[in-house]
């Protein structure tokens, strides 16, 4: 649920004209090198820009520093666009963090978000299992859309869904994420599905 | 060069909920009055336009906890204003929808 509009101290009107610009946020993940970074480039009608979030934890998993006892401090780079949709509406595009131990980060990442695009390289289909796993055990709304690399393996359709488990419910497409064309059939897929989801009758 | 972490005291947590994209708008006037810091006044300049949380951060090289911190102050100050979109779910998706396929 994305969080209350804080209307604090409300301005005088001067300045303040038309209706309220309202945030669309879309996240984008998969495995690292699949493209997301490219997509959010290719959505966005900025130069894509880089947040740093500075994680201050305890350590996190197994990796480099855990030899080092007490806080560590790990600094997470997200990439993210922007586009202005319309006069109401401006899109936020998020790439998550390339590594899954950066867990931590999704959550903040993926709440009030419209839903996730999981990008998949058929060559590495095994990349994409943690991203998918993240977002149906969060219950949040994703597509999978296949980076159609060249060279890659012509999976089909029912080859795909048995390879990565996905529920007959969860929209499949292919795509090149550099091309405008595919970035916009994703998105359209992503708010239908996601809109579908909020009218059917919860599951039990 | 000030470390990040002090310009707003050591504190890494925001006191009003924000979101990576929730928008900060400045409100009306840049205040002239002194101890305003030049990282606030930098984001007022910034949000003249409405810019979002990962955006205040990008553009004016401060980390994510801290960007929140200086927005949240900012708010408490009355100098900006938020919207998330925290409308009618299902109209707003439909809004999104639409949007997308204009896109």
């Amino acid at each position: 649920m994305p969080s209350a509009t804080s209307d604090t101290a409300r301005p005088p009107a001067a300045g303040d004209a038309g209706p309220a610009l309202l945030p669309v946020k879309v996240v984008v993940a998969g495995g690292f090198g699949v493209g997301k970074t490219t997509l959010v480039g290719t959505v966005s009608e900025i130069a894509p820009l880089r947040t740093e979030a500075a994680m201050t934890a305890l350590s996190v998993g197994v990796d480099d520093t855990s030899q080092v006892s007490g806080k560590t401090t790990t600094t997470v780079a997200l990439d993210f666009g922007r586009a202005r949709l319309n006069d109401r509406l401006v899109l936020y595009i998020f790439g998550t963090p390339g590594q899954d131990r950066f867990w931590f980060m999704w959550d903040d990442l993926v709440e009030g978000a419209v839903g996730a695009i999981v990008l998949v390289d058929t060559r590495r289909l095994a990349d994409s299992f943690g991203p998918l796993e993240y977002f149906e055990k969060k219950g949040s709304p994703f597509v999978v859309a296949v980076n159609e690399f060249a060279g890659a393996h012509d999976y089909s359709d029912e080859e795909l869904r048995e390879a990565l488990g996905l529920g007959a419910d969860v929209p499949l497409l292919r795509g090149d994420v550099r091309d405008r064309a595919s970035a916009k059939a994703m998105l359209v897929e992503l708010a239908q599905h996601a809109l579908r989801r909020r009218r059917a009758v919860p599951a039990p | 060069m000030t470390r990040p972490f002090a310009l707003v005291g050591g504190r890494t947590r925001a006191s009003v909920p924000l979101s990576l994209e929730t928008l900060v708008t400045t409100a009306g006037e840049v205040p002239a009055r002194a101890g305003t810091s030049p990282e606030t006044l930098a984001l007022l300049r910034l949000c003249s336009a409405p810019r979002s949380v990962a955006e205040v951060s990008a553009l004016l090289h401060l980390p994510l906890a801290v960007a929140r911190v200086l927005v949240s102050d900012a708010v408490h100050a009355g100098l900006v204003r938020t919207t998330d979109a925290d409308v009618d779910p299902d109209l707003f998706l439909e809004e999104v929808l639409d949007a997308f396929r204009n896109f």
